[in-house]
């Protein structure tokens, strides 16, 4: 089953902005998904399409065989999770267990329910000892924890993460993405993964490259950072192991485009010796 | 204008139950015309270090007389001239010869016009009340530093600006008074890889032209083997290693074992080491190219 379907979408922020032109899209059930894509390239107002933040001006957007429209909005939306970059501007009350029941308090979960639901949220991202914590006290990947928490107990079928390890540092950025791959593995919960972040992108099922809010390149992660030329044509830059293997290349070293230190180290070796 | 830290500790909230210890016996010494660098996990004491340097944060002289009386080494911090744990220092006059660009800068933007949100900083540590005629020259040379074009931008709000143009506008706010020593905490964090290479590209021209020393603070381990003469290790609220690339890069154990990564290059050349195969570069990916070629051409 598609989870999310995006037939014939246009869209546009007025007259002269961006705009979307007849664009189509899938995400299967239970698939990994990385979106990659310069900054203004239209990564974010597909997240934002996709629950339903904007409004598609042509076409039709389907969630689950759910046609989106005005009537069952809040009913979709409870069904894809939005996770944005700013940890600080996602979270809305003092202790963590009550950011987390926010959402699930808002749609009018029961309330034994919602008690269930935070256990299970903050187990599935690792925080449940900061039940009790104070969110402003906690660090950039911990406060992202929360908000994926937040989502989670509103019991999501997809998840959409739009760029939300790009505030974090390194140690942050793990923590988040542990968490992703193990609420796509193990809860089964699709996944949608906006990412500057080759490491991060690698992880995934399948890469999707937007430019100029077109999907210009869609694949294997690894397949798609081996098409230099593509992806300098789209404004993105060649991930750094890329460039130094071809450059190598073209010095006359007879090296693969691998994506992996230690094989071009090997493959150096077998060169020069 | 060096910057010396010499035994410089600090602990937030003292005496509380809050108590944190962020700077435990600092001691650092940033020469003139450096780029240099600071890496560390979040929680290390970057940060609270970094903003020692402009004065955001003073360590009290009271405090400083209490520790003698402990027979405890002396805190000094000094940056050029200005002895940073005297209460009588110029701030003022710090400031303006040490420019601090925080963390996503571009949320700190706030005026109508780029041009008035550049020429903020300059009309404030401007001796004596600039004319229109010089802000605006001072705002367009500011402008044209960091890659934008003043008569196109000048007039817009900068709230229209995309992400990467931005934190121009802030940084040009920040180097429009010129101060000699230039700090940004992250400068490329949450920017696309060629937002990125034209940030660090920027602050090369910076360095160069406007500021002698250039500080950054960064997770990237690639962009302090591309970018830094030198680069300092914080852990746990000390400098645990203060070295150039060249030299840090090699401690690959070391810097694994406090949970840093190293740059791609190192991650090579430590896989090459493996195999028998020493190369001896200073990590950036100019240097890496050629050495490894001229491997090729000595087996020949």
């Amino acid at each position: 089953m598609h989870a999310i379907e995006f037939r014939d979408v246009d869209f546009s922020y007025g007259e002269g902005g961006f705009r979307i032109n007849k664009l189509n899209f899938t995400v299967e059930e239970g698939e990994f998904v990385a979106v990659l894509g310069h900054n203004g390239s239209g990564k974010s107002t597909l997240a934002r399409l996709a629950n339903g933040i904007l409004e598609a001006d042509g076409g039709t957007i389907t969630v689950f065989d759910t046609p989106l429209n005005d009537k069952n909005l809040y009913e979709v939306r409870k069904q894809v999770g939005v996770v944005f970059q700013n940890p600080d501007n996602q979270t809305v009350a003092s202790i963590v267990e009550d950011d987390v029941a926010f959402g699930a308090e808002n749609v009018g979960t029961p309330r034994e329910e919602i008690g269930r639901r935070i256990g299970f949220a903050l187990s599935a991202v690792g925080m449940e000892e900061y039940r009790h914590a104070t969110v402003a006290r906690l660090s950039g990947g911990q406060k992202q924890r929360v908000a994926i928490a937040g989502v989670l107990a509103l019991k999501p079928r997809v998840m959409i993460l739009d760029e939300s390890t790009a505030m974090l540092d390194p140690r942050g950025r793990r923590e988040i993405v542990d968490v992703v791959l193990s609420l796509n593995k193990k809860e089964k919960i699709t996944v949608v993964l906006i990412t500057h972040f080759m490491e991060e992108a690698l992880l995934a099922d399948r890469a999707v490259v937007m430019n100029r809010g077109e999907i210009v390149m869609q694949g294997a992660p690894a397949e798609i950072f081996r098409r230099h030329e593509e992806l300098l044509t789209y404004n993105l830059a060649l991930p750094r192991i890329g460039e130094i293997s071809k450059r190598l290349r073209e010095g006359g070293l007879d090296v693969s485009d691998t994506l992996d230190p230690d094989t071009l180290a090997e493959d150096i070796a077998k060169c020069v010796s | 204008m060096r910057i010396v830290a010499e035994h410089l500790s600090y602990t937030y909230n003292p005496r509380s139950p809050f108590a944190v210890r962020a700077l435990d016996d600092v001691c650092l010494t940033v020469e003139e015309g450096e780029f240099f660098g600071i890496i560390g996990h979040t929680g290390s004491g970057k940060s609270t270090f970094v903003q020692h340097l402009n004065g955001l944060i003073r360590t009290p002289a009271s405090l400083k007389r209490r520790k003698r009386k402990q027979a405890s080494p002396v805190q000094t911090l000094t940056v050029g001239e200005f002895d940073l744990t005297d209460k009588k220092t110029d701030f003022r006059a710090l400031r303006k010869s040490v420019g601090m660009v925080f963390q996503y800068p571009e949320y700190q933007l706030f005026a109508e016009t780029v041009k008035e949100d550049v020429a903020f900083g300059y009309k404030n540590f401007a001796d004596k009340k600039p004319t229109d005629a010089e802000i605006g020259l001072a705002v367009n040379e500011a402008l044209s530093i960091v890659g934008l074009d003043p008569n196109e931008v000048a007039g817009k709000s900068p709230f229209d600006l995309s992400g990467g143009q931005k934190r121009r506008v802030a940084i040009a706010g920040v180097i429009v008074s010129k101060p000699e020593i230039l700090i940004l905490d992250e400068p490329a964090a949450g920017l696309d890889p060629l937002g990125k290479r034209e940030i660090m590209e920027l602050l090369h021209r910076i360095h160069g032209a406007w500021c002698k020393t250039v500080v950054i603070v960064s997770h990237d381990m690639d962009e302090i083997a591309e970018n830094c003469t030198r680069a300092a290790v914080f852990a746990e609220g000390r400098v645990k290693y203060c070295l150039p690339p060249r030299e840090l890069f090699k401690m690959t154990d070391e810097l694994l074992a406090l949970g840093l990564d190293i740059p791609l290059t190192a991650k090579i050349c430590l896989a090459l080491k493996k195999r028998g195969i020493e190369i001896d570069c200073d990590f950036t990916t100019e240097d890496f190219i050629a050495k490894t070629l001229a491997l090729k051409g000595g087996v020949k």
